[in-house]
């Protein structure tokens, strides 16, 4: 343990948070800007297991930020030119590459043989896949990101609520910047990959604080931090194997959707239907949801709603999968759940 | 600063704006304060971001204080 002692003599450390880094299993997906400076103190630390997941080759315009690779290792994959560099900081950390990119074939598969997963990509897409395979297989996640002279850092333990990722921002965002337009200082990627190595560092040896459901906001220019509790925002999210989620609402949240001016409520049971709802709303029978599409107003959010719940379900599906409607939802229960709770 | 409140701008809000702080004319409700920067930022509504009120993500409307933190905090996805 000589090569370790300087970190177990450390107040709340030890021998014991040291056996915990050598019996975890870590799993860092990219191998880029966070990715490296990420896994070298992983493994420094003496982490036992480690895998690394990306299908990417080494460029020149990598170099200044990706620290692991040097001139020689143009157009290498990085994923098992990682485990090259990685194997002689420390030999007994059991490496595994995956050179390949993570999609929704494999991520499964890959992240349920890891303890913790640190997302370290760097597109929006891979990062959703990411949190919602941790969402289903209960794998803590330590969130990283970098815009410019900002980065976020949030930790995900997936303990009973299982806030996550969706918590903040429900859907994709489509106007992701890629570092291609936007830049990116290696030494703001390694502050930002260092934080992740930390937090999952500490995850393991169960320290007391550490971003648990909360995200860190870092401007390293001006030095100021946020750090931002996140709470449930979507209770019962359904998600696809084709990536898409439903979003279920219930019955206090769909309340807040009343007399919203940024949503439309769409009762989509027939018009002889009863109970007739107290508030304000458009009736589209779900038979002529699709003949009325135009009656809906893709800029707001839409709520549909219908007796029970069945239809309502049908008509989300409807909206996203033929007409590509992004912010959807549906009153789970229906009306008859809607008026047992009044 | 009577009837002010500042906001912490975030990411591409930032560049957007040219600024790391607005001040607006504060509003009691949460709902009220969203239309009042709207009313005042309009090229933020069409940006992508969630508001954190006193450290806290809030989706819902609330009453606010006149102290109250506020920020606006986009998405990132570079890595």
């Amino acid at each position: 343990m000589q090569r370790f002692i300087r970190q177990t003599i450390l107040p709340n450390f030890g021998n014991e948070a040291q056996q915990k880094l050598l019996n975890s299993k870590v799993l860092v997906i990219g191998a880029g800007g966070l990715g490296c400076p990420c896994l070298q103190y992983l493994v420094s630390s003496g982490i036992g297991e480690i895998g690394i997941v990306d299908g990417d080759n080494i460029d020149i315009s990598n170099l200044q930020r990706q620290i692991l690779f040097t001139t020689n290792d143009i157009g290498k994959n990085k994923a098992a030119s990682a485990k090259d560099k990685l194997n002689d900081i420390h030999p007994s950390t059991k490496i595994n590459s995956f050179p390949i990119f993570i999609d929704e074939k494999n991520a499964s598969e890959i992240i349920s043989k890891y303890d913790v997963v640190v997302d370290c990509t760097d597109d929006f897409k891979t990062r959703y896949l990411i949190n919602d395979v941790c969402v289903e297989l209960s794998k803590p996640l330590i969130f990283g990101a970098n815009y410019q002279f900002e980065g976020q850092v949030a930790v995900f333990k997936m303990d009973d609520l299982k806030i996550n990722l969706r918590d903040i921002f429900p859907t994709p965002p489509k106007q992701a910047i890629r570092c291609e337009e936007a830049g990116a200082l290696g030494a703001v990627l390694g502050i930002l990959g260092s934080v992740q190595a930390l937090e999952t560092i500490k995850l393991i040896t169960k320290q007391e604080d550490c971003l648990h459901n909360e995200i860190l906001y870092l401007n390293v220019i001006k030095y100021e931090t946020v750090k931002i509790k996140i709470t449930k925002k979507m209770p019962d999210i359904r998600y696809l194997m084709s990536g898409k989620t439903i979003i279920n609402l219930n019955v206090e949240e769909f309340k807040g959707k009343i007399n919203n001016p940024l949503v439309q409520l769409i009762d989509v049971r027939n018009e002889t239907e009863l109970p007739k709802v107290d508030f304000e709303c458009i009736q589209i029978p779900l038979p002529t949801l699709k003949e009325n599409i135009h009656l809906l107003n893709k800029e707001k959010e839409i709520v549909l709603f219908c007796h029970v719940g069945i239809r309502s379900l049908e008509a989300v599906e409807l909206l996203q999968d033929e007409f590509d409607f992004q912010k959807v939802s549906h009153l789970k229960g229906g009306v008859v759940k809607y008026f047992s709770m009044k | 600063m009577d009837n002010k409140i500042s906001i912490k701008l975030f990411g591409n809000l930032s560049e957007l704006i040219n600024a790391h702080e607005i001040v607006i004319d504060f509003k009691t409700t949460f709902f009220e304060l969203k239309d009042e920067l709207y009313l005042q930022f309009p090229m933020l509504e069409k940006q992508e971001f969630v508001f954190a009120i006193n450290q806290k993500i809030t989706h819902e409307n609330s009453i606010i204080n006149q102290n109250a933190e506020i920020a606006l905090l986009p998405p990132f996805s570079g890595g």
